[in-house]
């Protein structure tokens, strides 16, 4: 109960700060559509010279950039702003401050930045799942159900790299662009893993898995997911999340203060 | 206009700078892999048979060379008019002889010759591994680079003048994303622009993005030629004139607006 008052705490002081640049919110909307009508319009493009990229259909592809684009403005509105603090703190030394809380440090630094207010995207990434679930015919609640299951799980393997990547901080102060490797996802996603050689599937599947954070819900949401791939990305989420967990704790028990 | 001497020491200093960081540059170059991203799909594609005339050799050479113009043109110039208007480090550049953009450039040219040691071998190798070398390749590489050069120039021109909003408005960086995605998605990072249907590609004539990146790379590849390739030239040239007429107009305009906050 505790955790949920912080969280709504933290949104709170989150908007407040967002307010005060009221006309970004607006720009940053504006792009994010654009951003989608651009992807469409290549999308379309492409299907104008093939009838299909790796055995997936123009409508099927439509459900997995639907995927795509909710993720990333999830990543966008939350892990982003949350998680590339993490240098910030231990590069100037703010680090100590969020260790003297009486909240577990890993709470903190992961729900810190909530920038609710950007939420226009997200119903955009939405709407085109609706709308390509609707095209294949594929608008059955189990359909709807395994989606919501899959994407949870996919942003659970996308929290966790993120929070693994960013705790390199603790040993390598300048980690941002590491960091800002968890963007390609949106571009190795956006096209199913078949589509791609041999040697680059099996990099798609374990390395930068969008594989499982983009493939799999996409594939559950169009009723055409395989128990296997379905428990595979339940296995690597919770691999992953217990993995970055696992190092966040080393690297605080390894922390030495950079201030004093 | 800086001097020569002004300019050389300007670009050693940014190219230093560049090197400390250098295991920076090399992830930074991560993300500018979308090109070769789009090789892999287009490859596979093209297994069946060519695609509106593209064979696989042809897209190979393509991304490759696209990979090398988008790895040539970046700019980040607009975070950097954001962050000297509002945090007045500006002020500085403006009492300077010389023209606050030179800074700016030179700063991207000195990150330039630290990130293509990199960038050429990696395109080396892979045309090796696409096999995907002829020798008429290097007939089109002086236009090539002349292209790239120009394109730099397109680029800039656009981003500073989309980057002048920093002086009306605390949200020049949500533009800088706008111009961005046009730049990335227009230029064939994605989908070459020949492959676009038609009407889209009538339309895009009309616009300064094809000249950024397609351009230049299809004549590398050779699929432009002769007169088409000094014709596509001049509108390169035609680019650069206006978009760098509109901003030096409206750097006046923006100028008059400055407080220099912090300074």
């Amino acid at each position: 109960m505790k955790y949920f008052k912080l969280i709504a705490l933290f949104i709170r002081a989150t908007v407040q700060v967002q307010l005060e640049y009221r006309s970004g919110t607006f720009g940053r909307a504006f792009a994010n559509v654009l951003s989608s009508a651009t992807t469409l319009l290549l999308l379309w493009a492409m299907f104008q010279q093939v009838s299909s990229i790796g055995g997936w259909s123009f409508d099927q592809v439509l459900v997995l950039i639907g995927i795509v684009t909710t993720i990333d403005y999830v990543v966008e509105i939350w892990l982003y702003p949350s998680l590339s603090k993490i240098t910030t703190y231990v590069q100037r030394g703010e680090f100590d401050v969020l260790l003297v809380k009486p909240v577990p440090s890993q709470f903190l630094v992961t729900f810190r930045y909530l920038q609710v207010l950007d939420v226009l995207g997200l119903l955009v990434g939405l709407g085109i799942i609706g709308t390509g679930m609707y095209r294949t015919g594929s608008l059955e609640f189990i359909n709807f159900a395994l989606l919501a299951v899959f994407l949870v799980a996919g942003l659970v393997i996308i929290y966790s790299l993120y929070l693994a990547l960013s705790t390199l901080a603790f040993w390598f102060t300048r980690i941002e662009e590491v960091a800002s490797m968890i963007w390609l996802h949106s571009t190795a996603g956006s096209f199913p893993v078949a589509a791609y050689p041999p040697w680059a599937r099996l990099l798609f599947t374990f390395v930068l898995p969008v594989a499982f954070v983009t493939n799999v819900p996409a594939e559950a949401a169009t009723g055409r997911l395989s128990w296997e791939w379905g428990l595979g990305g339940l296995a690597f989420a919770t691999l992953a999340l217990c993995g970055a967990t696992w190092l966040w704790s080393l690297a605080i028990r390894n922390y030495s203060s950079a201030s004093s | 206009m800086p001097s020569l001497k002004a300019l050389r020491a300007m670009l050693a200093l940014h190219y230093g700078i560049s090197l400390q960081y250098r295991a920076q540059s090399v992830l930074w170059m991560i993300n500018g892999t979308v090109p070769l991203i789009m090789m892999l799909i287009w490859l596979q594609l093209a297994e069946d048979g060519p695609i509106g005339g593209y064979d696989a050799t042809t897209f190979a050479q393509y991304f490759l060379f696209m990979f090398l113009a988008r790895q040539s043109t970046p700019t980040w110039v607009i975070y950097l008019m954001d962050r000297g208007v509002k945090n007045g480090e500006l002020s500085p550049h403006l009492l300077r002889p010389m023209h606050p953009m030179w800074h700016y450039a030179s700063e991207h040219w000195g990150e330039l010759m630290a990130r293509l040691p990199i960038i050429l071998p990696m395109v080396a190798i892979g045309i090796a591994i696409a096999d995907a070398w002829s020798w008429s390749l290097l007939a089109h590489l002086p236009a090539f680079v002349l292209g790239l050069m120009m394109a730099w120039l397109i680029n800039f021109a656009m981003h500073v003048t989309v980057g002048l909003i920093a002086f009306w408005s605390d949200n020049a960086l949500g533009y800088d994303t706008v111009i961005y995605q046009l730049y990335i998605m227009l230029g064939g990072v994605v989908v070459p622009v020949e492959l676009f249907p038609q009407t889209v590609q009538s339309i895009l004539a009309w616009t300064p993005f094809p000249y950024v990146l397609d351009f230049p790379v299809r004549v590398m590849i050779g699929r432009i030629e002769g007169i088409d390739v000094l014709a596509g030239f001049g509108i390169q040239l035609f680019w650069i004139v206006a978009l760098g007429a509109f901003f030096t107009w409206g750097w006046r305009k923006s100028l008059k607006r400055y407080a220099a906050a912090g300074a």
